[in-house]
């Protein structure tokens, strides 16, 4: 199985797709979180009103990464959907065993670099955000520093999943990245809808990146045991539909 | 060994393979003849467990493909379906099997010297020439030096020279001891190689015998045995 992991490994950095988009995952964290804690200052620096109400030091250091997350995405899709079956099935013809290796191999290359983006995201917004900024070791961060890399890695299996059983990148792309920008924030202004959007996998899982949850919200363990329920599924479908494929 | 029994496929309305059977012994080379959307393409990929039968059997050793641990290290095979991803270099192609399979990088080298690719190794699949992607899928073939080879339209965009190359690796993969099974539409190049012809059109078994029992113009006898059940 070693063996597997590593051979995919190989795949998925002679590829140029997938190494880009990983690539692109810490540069937009760090960029968006500098960028986060420079106007969060000058909001605050000047009792701007359009500052959120909720504003707070140690939440906003999370909002650079959750915007690394769409580039994290593209690269499950982009690992998934780049890598032609034939060979890959020639060289392994176990689906279950192929699937996951990629599976594993995914998580193995995304980790370091979610890690990394989740840290320094968080450590360039507190710089920016200057006298405002908050200590890493703040109560609550250093959890919710874990939950976000959770959060991520999961994301980008799911994207992963699905793109196992859609066999093409543009509808979990089209599916996904829409979803996250747009959908499950404008399923929120309804009520009705609100209670059904706690239970998409982004809502949900970013629980885990919350340093203090709302007082409707799923909190971190729901939330991510939600999460998870969708990452399994998402892995469980693609199986399913990879063990019946001819190629 | 590689055998076939009473192996039936269907898409849809049509049977693209139709109870066919034959056997493909090693020490000998055996073509695999048939026009175009006779079956061949489809029952190599069955026999690599890439589309999974509607009946009978396609054994490769003995066993069925997905059964084998590190399967490169037994049958090697060339596929259009199999063709590698055109963003990544021939190394780079060989490397990712080689570590699948627990082969070595020397053997990758090997195998590129083998099928003359070394100096285009670094280069993307893409933008190699149809002649050097066979030769790429050769080099991917022979890696785990497997005792059976199945080879789908090997000479597709080959030259006279690398036609004429092909042909003496194949003799020699067959006097080696190893099984060759080699499809193709063109018949007076594989009946140059080939010690045994197994004939079929429309999914079946058309024509199994020694080359040398096919007397008289080869073609016409070829036309004629696919003709007759077009």
């Amino acid at each position: 199985m070693i063996d597997l992991v590593r051979a995919e490994l190989i795949k998925l950095r002679s590829v140029r797709g997938p190494l880009v988009a990983l690539a692109l995952v810490p540069i937009v964290s760090i960029g968006i979180g500098a960028v986060n804690g420079l106007s969060g200052r000058q909001a605050l620096d000047s009792h701007n009103p359009m500052l959120r109400p909720d504003f707070t030091a140690q939440q906003s250091g999370f909002d650079g990464v959750q915007y690394g997350m769409l580039a994290l995405i593209v690269f499950g899709v982009l690992a998934v959907s780049g890598d032609p079956l034939g060979p890959a099935l020639l060289a392994v013809p176990r689906r279950a065993r192929f699937h996951a290796a990629k599976m594993v191999a995914i998580v193995v290359a995304a980790l370091p670099v979610v890690t990394f983006s989740v840290v320094v995201s968080d450590a360039v917004t507190q710089v920016a955000l200057g006298p405002y900024g908050k200590s890493l070791g703040t109560s609550g961060v250093p959890g919710a520093m874990a939950g976000a890399v959770l959060f991520l890695t999961a994301m980008c299996v799911l994207a992963a999943g699905f793109t196992m059983m859609t066999r093409t990148a543009l509808v979990p792309l089209a599916v996904l990245l829409p979803l996250i920008t747009v959908g499950s924030q404008l399923l929120t202004i309804a009520d009705a809808s609100r209670r059904v959007a706690r239970f998409l996998p982004d809502r949900a899982g970013a629980q885990l990146l919350t340093v203090r949850p709302d007082h409707d919200a799923l909190g971190p363990a729901l939330g991510g045991a939600v999460m998870a329920v969708w990452v399994a599924a998402a892995v469980a479908g693609g199986l399913l539909v990879l063990r019946r494929r001819d190629v | 060994m590689i055998e076939v029994e009473g192996l039936c496929k269907r898409y849809g309305p049509v049977a693209a393979v139709d109870d066919l059977s034959f056997a493909a012994r090693p020490g000998m080379v055996t073509g695999f003849l048939g026009p175009n959307g006779a079956g061949k393409s489809t029952t190599m990929r069955m026999l690599l467990g890439l589309a999974s039968p509607d009946a009978g059997r396609a054994l490769v050793g003995g066993r069925s493909y997905w059964e084998l641990e590190r399967p490169l290290r037994q049958v090697g095979a060339l596929l259009e379906t199999a063709a590698p991803h055109r963003g990544r270099s021939g190394h780079a192609h060989l490397a990712w099997l080689a570590r699948s399979q627990g082969i070595g990088m020397g053997r990758v080298r090997e195998v590129l010297e083998l099928v003359g690719l070394a100096d285009a190794a670094r280069r993307r699949v893409g933008g190699y020439s149809q002649g050097m992607r066979q030769r790429l899928g050769l080099a991917a073939a022979l890696l785990g030096d497997p005792g059976i080879v199945i080879l789908d339209e090997p000479a597709n965009g080959l030259d006279p020279e690398g036609i004429r190359w092909l042909r003496g690796l194949l003799r020699g993969l067959a006097e080696e001891g190893r099984t060759v099974l080699v499809s193709s539409h063109l018949i007076g190049e594989v009946a140059r190689t080939a010690d045994r012809l197994v004939v079929v059109a429309k999914g079946r078994l058309v024509a199994d015998a020694e080359t040398s029992t096919f007397t008289g113009d080869l073609e016409d006898e070829f036309l004629r045995l696919t003709g007759g059940v077009r």
